[in-house]
């Protein structure tokens, strides 16, 4: 048996051998640099923290001494936890929300990020099924980490958000389930933030200018963010 | 001499009345309107092609390589290791805003019919915005002061900014001012404001927005708030 195997290596060999005698000699080629590149498609991460000072919550916009800010119910209650919920409002009055949302963003990408911020819809009354226009009822401003302290007041100059162009799922308005919305890879025009850095935080207070013709009862919003790599 | 100090105090108590009353008066309304401006950078210094420019080639061709040698490059068992990565395309987050609304006993007396107005404006030319809102006070009171500004200069959150007297304006009831009066700036005004009119019962005024800004402005969306405050 032993025999038999080392026969049949040897015929191998000699197989091996006669083939390779019979293949042409490889040429000796010129040679050139291959540079090869690729794309690498981005990872992104963020993370959105509302209420995320202590401190945060709702304040009357006024001149002069601040009043003490408070919040409603579903804000809370610690620092990081809950939604923005301004609480009870009067029609016809401005208020601001302090320490509202916290937004950390990392990319690999080199070129850094935008970052867009939309409505879901626009402010929705659940009580009566009306809705005020969100682009002129609700803003947001630039705030601070809580060091040094956020010096705004329900007059601070603001940007309006928008409701959003994009499709949104679930449809709205649906309070239960945070919403996503998809661009189509057409994003808004304006970002709210645009970083040239892979690594950002942003701060933001929010600004709700009840209208005078808001009729009464409990309303809200979804504000989606969204981060694209440059 | 005599007449002479009669009509010093006369003078005096003139001047001086509608300060002391307006100092006596108290505050019953205010409101603000927010103006967004977005700045459209101006085309100046642009230098526009001369007018018999043609198409432009671009042409490319690789170097060092004649064109006699035709190599074909074949790229065999390339292997990238690594696990395979989930990337993402884009990542959002969500956040719910909510607020319960009440009717304001007082919204009645002093309200504006927009709560913002959006101007469309091109950096160094003027732009005019007839009645870009109204402004009503709404009492039988016989003698009110409304006293108007704004409460910060224009700011677009990223650090540009432009002074809020770039915007004027041209608020009247029934006929127009001659001219539009720059707003005056709380903040930068000694924390006091501008005295719009004093009048009585129910007046509506039509406010004409000038927005000049500089030619430098930067591109952007910029904000402000008008606010109107009620005395008497």
């Amino acid at each position: 048996m032993r025999r038999h195997v080392l026969g049949l290596m040897g015929m191998a060999l000699t197989l091996t051998a006669f083939v390779s005698a019979l293949l042409p000699a490889k040429a000796a080629g010129p040679t050139a640099q291959t540079t090869v590149k690729w794309n690498a498609q981005a990872l992104v991460s963020m993370s959105l923290t509302p209420n995320y000072f202590a401190g945060f919550g709702q304040v009357k916009a006024v001149f002069g001494t601040q009043p003490a800010p408070t919040h409603g119910p579903n804000a809370g209650p610690a620092a990081g936890q809950g939604d923005i919920d301004f609480g009870n409002l009067l029609s016809g009055t401005n208020y601001i929300y302090k320490y509202a949302a916290h937004i950390n963003v990392s990319t690999n990408d080199a070129s850094g990020f935008k970052l867009y911020g939309e409505g879901a819809a626009n402010f929705y009354n659940t009580t009566d099924s009306s809705s005020q226009p969100i682009a002129s009822t609700l803003f947001y401003t630039n705030s601070t980490s809580g060091a040094p302290a956020d010096g705004n007041t329900g007059f601070s100059p603001g940007l309006p958000f928008q409701n959003t162009s994009g499709v949104v799922t679930p449809a709205q308005p649906n309070p239960a389930a945070t919403p996503s919305i998809n661009y189509g890879g057409s994003y808004p025009s304006s970002p709210v933030a645009t970083s040239i850095a892979s690594v950002a935080d942003f701060y933001y207070d929010y600004l709700l200018k009840v209208p005078a013709t808001a009729t009464p009862g409990q309303y809200f919003v979804w504000i989606v963010y969204t981060v694209v790599p440059q | 001499m005599k007449k002479f100090k009669a009509a010093i105090v006369a003078f005096a108590v003139l001047v001086l009345m509608p300060i002391v009353v307006q100092a006596l008066q108290t505050q019953r309304g205010q409101i603000g309107v927010t103006i967004i401006i977005n700045v459209t950078p101006n085309p100046l210094g642009i230098a526009a092609p001369p007018s018999g420019a043609g198409a432009i080639v671009a042409k490319a061709s690789l170097r060092g390589a004649p064109s006699s040698v035709s190599r074909v490059f074949e790229a065999q068992q390339l292997h990238f290791t690594g696990g395979a990565s989930v990337v993402a395309q884009n990542v959002q987050r969500g956040v719910k805003v909510e607020a319960s609304i009440a009717p304001n006993p007082t919204a009645t007396l002093l309200y504006s019919d927009q709560n913002a107005v959006v101007v469309n404006a091109e950096a160094g030319v003027a732009t005019v915005v007839p009645c870009a809102y109204h402004v009503t006070v709404h009492t039988t009171v016989t003698s009110w002061s409304l006293d108007h500004g704004l409460s910060n200069d224009f700011s677009d959150g990223s650090g540009d900014s432009f002074l809020g007297g770039s915007v004027a304006n041209n608020s009247y009831v029934a006929t127009p001012r001659p001219t539009a009066t720059p707003f005056t700036v709380y903040a930068d005004n000694g924390h006091t404001w501008n005295l719009l009119q004093t009048n009585s019962g129910i007046q509506t005024y039509c406010v004409d927005l000038t927005v000049n800004m500089p030619i430098s402005t930067p591109q952007g969306t910029y904000s402000s708030n008008a606010i109107y405050t009620l005395f008497y």
